[in-house]
């Protein structure tokens, strides 16, 4: 097919004048409609016709080739994409087309210790203000909590998850809620899981003021103030992050972190290093996370109604 | 006379006029002149207008009327109007201590390098939502994070009412704190009867000029 030179600067015209029409029609009305029409309708047509223009100009022979028309619809469609941008994520019917998954249905099962090799690290010493009685009262038990490491040469408070294997389906958050809990200048419990929506329901049992300072890859998710005994507050991560590290910031020493994640398949290792995974069949890589060791990592394929252990060992290596 | 909007129209009235000279009499585009005004009638001049456009749409988005032209908004310009000084943006809003005409985009920026722009992408997700999702309740609409201290303190740090004031010397660090995101003003139990609308009903307002 040809196309005369002049022929393509009269339709190149034309859209650049039908695109000047939608600007001057959107800018007599301040609405968020008439921005959508520019954006959408007025900005794609002007640019698709000086587009157009200097292709006309580019293209000698006049043969309207195939290619060069994708090439310029392509260039257009960012701009009418532009018009819907972040709506998405929000509103696409066929994101949750994937079946829900029930975790009761997993069948497969993994467990094992987390073990430490080496001596047991020292904790420093901690400085308790003196203004805050409360705490200072219950130094002792402070300082004990603080050593992440039990005796025997297992560890507690690891974070256990499936980090890759579980795409593919879509996870229901449990109603159930999370607990944390301040008691004596200390969190309660030092590491915890949920899942991202998860309601964590948050206990000041101190007769002393507390704020829950969450943050996760440098940002705040919530800061809440904890002012008396029996304050309760329910909060939900609205990210998946591992770790989000919540601190009180007038006790410095206060630290919990939580692992938030898009699946149910995450757990803590309990005071005696143990810990269990419920799976659904597949190959799976699993992490072990310790606050100051870091983390170690392992794959596992599963099937159904398996029990597979699986043991994670730890070095006195401080985590870089 | 020449305001940016006048600017923008006389830019895309003088591109339509020469571009509709160009598609009527297009034999003149056969000659170098001819060329040259094509050149400026189909490229240069709607690369401007297209830009003034943007700029112009992006400036119009500020306005706090453009903000409140969405229904599920009405509410929240009420609460602007509460004859109470304990519901911040009331306070702020009566008091001048934001532009009027620019009361909701002075507060619910973020003060950072693309903080703008990133307003405007939510804002045309919930343009979307406005016309084709579910609209939520005026009452349920939440922020997508926690208002940062960084907004209120664009205008307030170093202020003497805000580092002097008695409740702000009650800690020797609330200030640190404060201006490190660390202890929010708004979620602290401080200042937090925000825009409430959920108690508009049993409010009064505030008629500007009436005492």
């Amino acid at each position: 097919m040809k196309m005369p030179l002049e022929t393509r600067i009269r339709w190149s015209g034309l859209l650049v004048i039908m695109g000047l029409a939608v600007l001057l029609l959107s800018l007599v009305w301040a609405h968020p409609l008439s921005f959508m029409a520019f954006l959408v309708v007025g900005c794609p047509l002007i640019v698709g016709g000086v587009l157009f223009f200097l292709w006309a100009l580019a293209v000698k022979d006049g043969a309207v080739r195939s290619n060069i028309i994708v090439i310029l619809i392509a260039g257009l469609l960012p701009f009418v994409a532009s018009g819907c941008s972040g709506s998405s994520d929000r509103f696409s019917s066929t994101k949750n087309a994937t079946p829900v998954f029930d975790p009761s249905s997993a069948t497969a099962r993994v467990y094992g210790t987390v073990a430490f090799d080496g001596e047991t690290p020292k904790t420093p010493p901690m400085k308790i203000g003196s203004g805050d009685q409360f705490c200072k009262m219950n130094a002792l038990d402070i300082f004990k909590h603080e050593g992440s490491l039990t005796e025997g040469g297992v560890i507690r408070n690891v974070i256990i998850y499936v980090r890759s294997g579980h795409e593919g389906r879509t996870y229901k958050v449990p109603e159930q809620p999370v607990v944390l809990d301040q008691q004596r200048c200390v969190y309660l419990p030092r590491v915890l899981t949920l899942m991202k929506g998860q309601k964590l329901k948050i206990l000041n049992s101190d007769p002393t003021f507390h704020n829950v300072h969450a943050q996760g890859e440098g940002r705040t998710e919530f800061n809440i103030p904890q002012p008396s005994k029996g304050a309760e507050d329910i909060q939900t991560f609205s990210r998946a992050a591992m770790p989000f590290r919540i601190g009180c910031d007038f006790h410095t020493w206060m630290v919990s972190y939580a692992g938030v994640f898009e699946h149910p398949f995450h757990t803590t290792s309990n005071n005696g290093g143990k810990y269990e995974l419920r799976l659904p069949p597949g190959k799976y890589e699993i992490v072990a996370w310790h606050e100051k060791l870091g983390e170690k990592v392992a794959t596992l394929d599963v099937s159904e109604n398996a029990a597979r252990e699986l043991n994670f060992k730890f070095d006195a290596e401080p985590r870089k | 006379m020449f305001s940016s909007l006048n600017i923008t129209l006389a830019v895309a009235g003088l591109t339509i006029l020469l571009a509709l000279l160009v598609v009527m009499r297009v034999d003149i585009t056969r000659g170098p002149d001819g060329r040259m005004l094509a050149f400026l009638a189909l490229f240069l001049l709607p690369s401007a207008a297209v830009w003034a456009g943007i700029s112009q749409h992006m400036e119009r988005a500020k306005s706090t009327e453009f903000c409140l032209s969405c229904h599920t908004m009405e509410d929240y310009g009420k609460s602007l109007y509460v004859d109470d000084k304990s519901y911040l943006p009331a306070a702020h809003f009566q008091n001048n201590r934001i532009p009027r005409d620019r009361a909701c985009y002075t507060c619910h920026t973020d003060y950072t390098m693309f903080g703008g722009l990133n307003d405007k992408r939510r804002g045309l997700s919930h343009v979307y939502v406005q016309y084709f999702g579910t609209i939520p309740k005026s009452g349920e609409i939440k922020l997508y994070q926690p208002f940062n201290n960084r907004e209120c303190l664009h205008c307030h740090a170093g202020a003497r009412s805000f580092l002097e004031t008695s409740a702000h010397q009650k800690s020797p660090d609330l200030i640190e704190k404060a201006t490190n995101n660390q202890l929010s003003c708004m979620s602290s139990r401080c200042h937090d009867t925000i825009h409430d609308v959920t108690t508009l009903p049993d409010a009064t307002f505030w008629k500007e000029g009436k005492k």
